[in-house]
């Protein structure tokens, strides 16, 4: 019976997101489903020590180039542990991956021209009365750095992950629901746990390098799927703990988890 | 120990009140540029009941204030009583309290650290510091709001009860500080119960093993805490006093609902849309954006005069702090007092935002800047103790480099782009009308179109106009229906000045009269087509039309 609840319990923490995204995205959902199948296939190779998991990496650019910064941020928590030659062959595949990428990444990313944020800019500088004050507080970089700062805490919004960006959603985010609403306790209780955890390289290295890639891009929606196995892994490190509580324990949880899970997931279904 | 090191508390402790000081009554009356019209209700009402001893409705000494359709808790307004009596009706004497008592939760937080971790040397005065540079809490100070006040008093409260276990007649202070706190702000008769509730479930141990000399202050504690809260209680189901929370509570059924509720119909819909699931979901929705570092550090308030043009409610490289700060004090267990303190604070503050609709209410919130300044201050205790690689000379440059930057940006923010970019959400120019209707012709009435806000209180507050004439001659609600009728009157009478929505036709071209409108009411068409003058123009500071007056030409017409 423990079992049966806790399959369930984890079938439904990882059927929400994919299965809102297929139901949203019917046409173009193929690319960012691949994305977020190479972090599986990663993972797989990871949890076998398969010492070069992280040439997987590489495949994220060619499949979409917004996607260009993700092995360069990944690959940094592996650093200490990777031999010099196959740095080397990482960092030539990446350079010749991004020979072809970097015109697109560009025209999806932060950096391109933005003439609304740029008039506001020039307000805000010439309001300030002296110059200098003015570019040491107010410069260009506040374009590029205020997007990167909103994109990143959007990314790290729980809000986000179990109630579709609710009070605030973002205009031309389609805002899924991606995790049921009451997993966040098992989230917060995973991410408690996560520097004990035995999987808190790769969940800590793919769900930052995640983030800080897809910070890179203007407007993160579709792209953030690949945050949808980190974190569905950290609710599951909760809800494995819930289930070395007590009985009360996890049967209270269940008993409020599962019916509340299932009333979202139709919710999504028949919408 | 260095002469620098021995001092340094004392010395960072008289730093924050300084600059708490300056960024709080720094151009108090001048920026926020204009009045807000709760602000100008609140000030008005004083006003009035210290010149009459009743409010504009004609009520003596009431125990809510009513404001508009809705009722504002009365301390404020009495607070500013005094206030008036010496430095008369203003927007600086009105925000001056706000801006006091802003100031005086600095040491208060001191004291309070000192008193929950007294062997954290660096504690106190970092929280101290931090909560002066607060951009949350500098712009509640900087207006005039009931919740900064009701903030000061359920901190002085939490002391005074955190002392109590120690002095029990400390009880007693306890008490009037918490009641004063819970007529001060409404968002404080939800968090005031679940703060004491909690002490005493926590130190039910202490009280009960030393029942004999606790029972005494506890008991006259609550008796006077409920003779003075009485009033209040008194009055709570009335349909005034529920006004406002009853539309915008989340379990109201007026207006648009999300994710769906009573968007369809039929078995399917009635299973996945219950509305009391869908409201749980709601609330937690809501509860866990307060905790959340995307509006406390990158979105903020979503309010028009909030948050200062292109800040959060916290600087951006405190939020690293703020997780450092919450491990550690989930993980340390010496220092339980702190711990306990903090999380009730923390968990207990969003609860009566979450309630209402709005996103992100750091008005409703605000005492949840408490705890959140003291997870953050100690994230950067435990920062500073992490990096002993570090010199501390470099510790201080860091600090002191991240301190500054942000203050600076924050005085750009609050004095040279808030005015410019919102000014239009204070209701820039009506000071200025107010100046300008005394200068014309006294023998032709002044029409003041009112359709897009309470322009009333705003003109009768930069007049003074004598509240006992304004008394006489509007009549809106008898004292009896004064809680219970939300009735409100369409036109207000100010001698020659009338307040209404202007009606195109009878007012613009059959009376001569002056006019008193802003931009979108009177635009450059219809001035031409009512062949209107022009007598007057007041820009917003970015040099767009706030209001103008005109002159009506029935004659010519």
């Amino acid at each position: 019976m423990k079992n049966l609840i806790f399959w369930t319990s984890t079938i439904l923490i990882f059927v929400f997101w994919p299965f809102s995204f297929v139901l949203s995205n019917r046409s173009d959902s193929v690319i960012f489903i691949l994305a977020a199948l190479v972090l599986l296939v990663d993972r797989f190779l990871y949890l076998r020590k398969y010492q070069y998991h992280y040439f997987t990496y590489l495949v994220l650019p060619l499949l979409h180039p917004a996607y260009l910064f993700f092995p360069i941020v990944a690959i940094l928590f592996y650093w200490s542990d990777i031999k010099k030659m196959s740095l080397v062959i990482y960092a030539v595949f990446l350079i010749f991956i991004s020979l072809f990428s970097w015109q697109s990444f560009y025209a999806y990313s932060i950096f391109t021209p933005d003439p609304l944020a740029f008039d506001t800019l020039n307000k805000k500088i010439s309001l300030i009365p002296n110059r200098n004050l003015a570019r040491i507080f107010h410069n260009k970089t506040d374009l590029f750095q205020d997007k990167f700062k909103s994109n990143v805490l959007t990314s790290l919004d729980p809000n986000n992950y179990f109630f579709a960006l609710h009070p605030r959603e973002i205009f031309e985010n389609q805002n899924l629901h991606k995790f049921p609403f009451l997993a966040i306790v098992l989230f917060l209780i995973g991410l408690y746990l996560l520097i004990k955890s035995q999987d808190r390289l790769w969940i800590v290295s793919t769900l930052l390098a995640g983030i800080f890639s897809i910070a890179l891009i203007n407007n993160q929606d579709k792209f953030d799927l690949i945050l949808y196995l980190p974190i569905a892994l950290i609710c599951l490190i909760g809800l494995r703990k819930i289930f070395t509580l007590c009985q009360a324990y996890y049967l209270i949880f269940s008993f409020l988890f599962l019916p509340l899970s299932i009333i979202e997931l139709a919710r999504i279904i028949f919408r | 120990m260095k002469f620098s090191h021995k001092y340094l508390p004392t010395i960072l402790i008289l730093f924050a009140f300084l600059i708490g000081a300056f960024f709080r009554f720094y151009k108090l009356g001048e920026t926020p540029i204009g009045l807000y019209v709760d602000e100008a209700s609140l000030g008005y009402n004083a006003y009035s009941v210290y010149k009459t001893g009743l409010d504009e409705y004609g009520k003596s000494f009431p125990v809510m204030f009513r404001s508009f359709s809705t009722f504002q808790s009365p301390i404020y307004s009495y607070l500013l009583i005094p206030v008036i009596h010496f430095l008369d009706l203003s927007i600086f004497s009105v925000r001056l309290p706000s801006a006091l008592f802003g100031v005086l939760t600095i040491p208060l937080i001191y004291l309070l650290v000192r008193q929950l971790a007294p062997r954290t040397k660096y504690f106190a005065p970092i929280s101290a510091f931090l909560l002066a540079i607060s951009p949350w809490h500098i712009n509640y100070s900087r207006t005039a709001y009931e919740a900064n006040v009701a903030l000061f008093f359920l901190l002085l409260g939490s002391l005074f009860l955190l002392n109590a276990l120690k002095k029990s007649w400390f009880f007693l202070p306890a008490a009037l500080s918490f009641v004063i706190s819970m007529m001060a702000y409404r968002a404080e008769i939800i968090i005031v119960p679940l703060l004491v509730i909690t002490f005493a479930l926590r130190f039910s141990g202490t009280i009960l093993a030393e029942s004999k000399r606790y029972a005494l202050p506890i008991f006259i504690s609550l008796v006077l805490a409920f003779v003075i809260f009485f009033p209040t209680l008194q009055i709570m189901g009335t349909p005034g006093f529920q006004a406002r929370s009853s539309v915008l509570n989340i379990f109201a059924t007026s207006g648009q609902r999300p994710w769906g509720v009573g968007e369809g119909q039929g078995l399917v819909h009635a299973f996945t849309n219950n509305p009391q699931i869908l409201a749980i979901r709601e609330f937690l929705s809501l509860y866990s954006s307060y905790l959340s570092p995307r509006y406390m550090f990158s979105l903020g308030d979503s309010g028009p005069r909030l948050p200062y043009p292109g800040m959060g409610t916290f600087f951006v490289w405190q939020f690293p702090l703020y997780l450092i700060g919450l491990y550690f004090l989930i993980k340390e267990k010496q220092l339980k007092e702190l711990t306990f303190f903090i999380f009730t604070f923390l968990l207990a503050s969003p609860i009566p935002a979450a309630l209402t609709r709005d996103p992100y209410s750091t008005l409703r919130s605000l005492p949840l800047v408490i705890p959140q300044i003291l997870i953050i201050s100690f994230g950067l205790v435990k920062l500073w103790e992490l990096l002993p690689s570090l010199s501390s000379k470099m510790k201080y440059l860091v600090v002191i480099f991240a301190v500054s930057f942000s203050s600076v940006r924050m005085f750009i923010s609050i004095f040279y782009f808030n005015d410019y970019f919102n000014s239009k959400f204070w209701n820039y120019g009506w000071e200025t009308v107010a100046k300008e209707i005394k200068e014309l012709d006294p023998r032709l009435p002044v029409v003041v179109d009112s359709s897009r806000g309470d322009s009333y209180i705003l003109m009768m507050f930069f007049l003074k106009y004598d509240p006992s004439l304004y008394q006489r001659d509007n009549f809106e609600v008898s004292p009896a229906e004064y809680y219970t009728s939300l009735t409100r009157k369409e036109s207000k009478n100010l001698g020659n000045i009338t307040i209404k929505s202007i009606v195109w036709g009878p007012d613009t071209d059959e009376t001569e009269q002056f006019l008193v409108a802003d931009y979108l009411a009177m635009s450059e068409v219809q001035i031409d087509a009512h062949n209107l003058t022009i007598i007057k123009e007041i820009p917003f500071p970015d040099g767009k039309v706030a209001l103008r007056i005109l002159k009506t030409n029935p004659k010519r017409k």
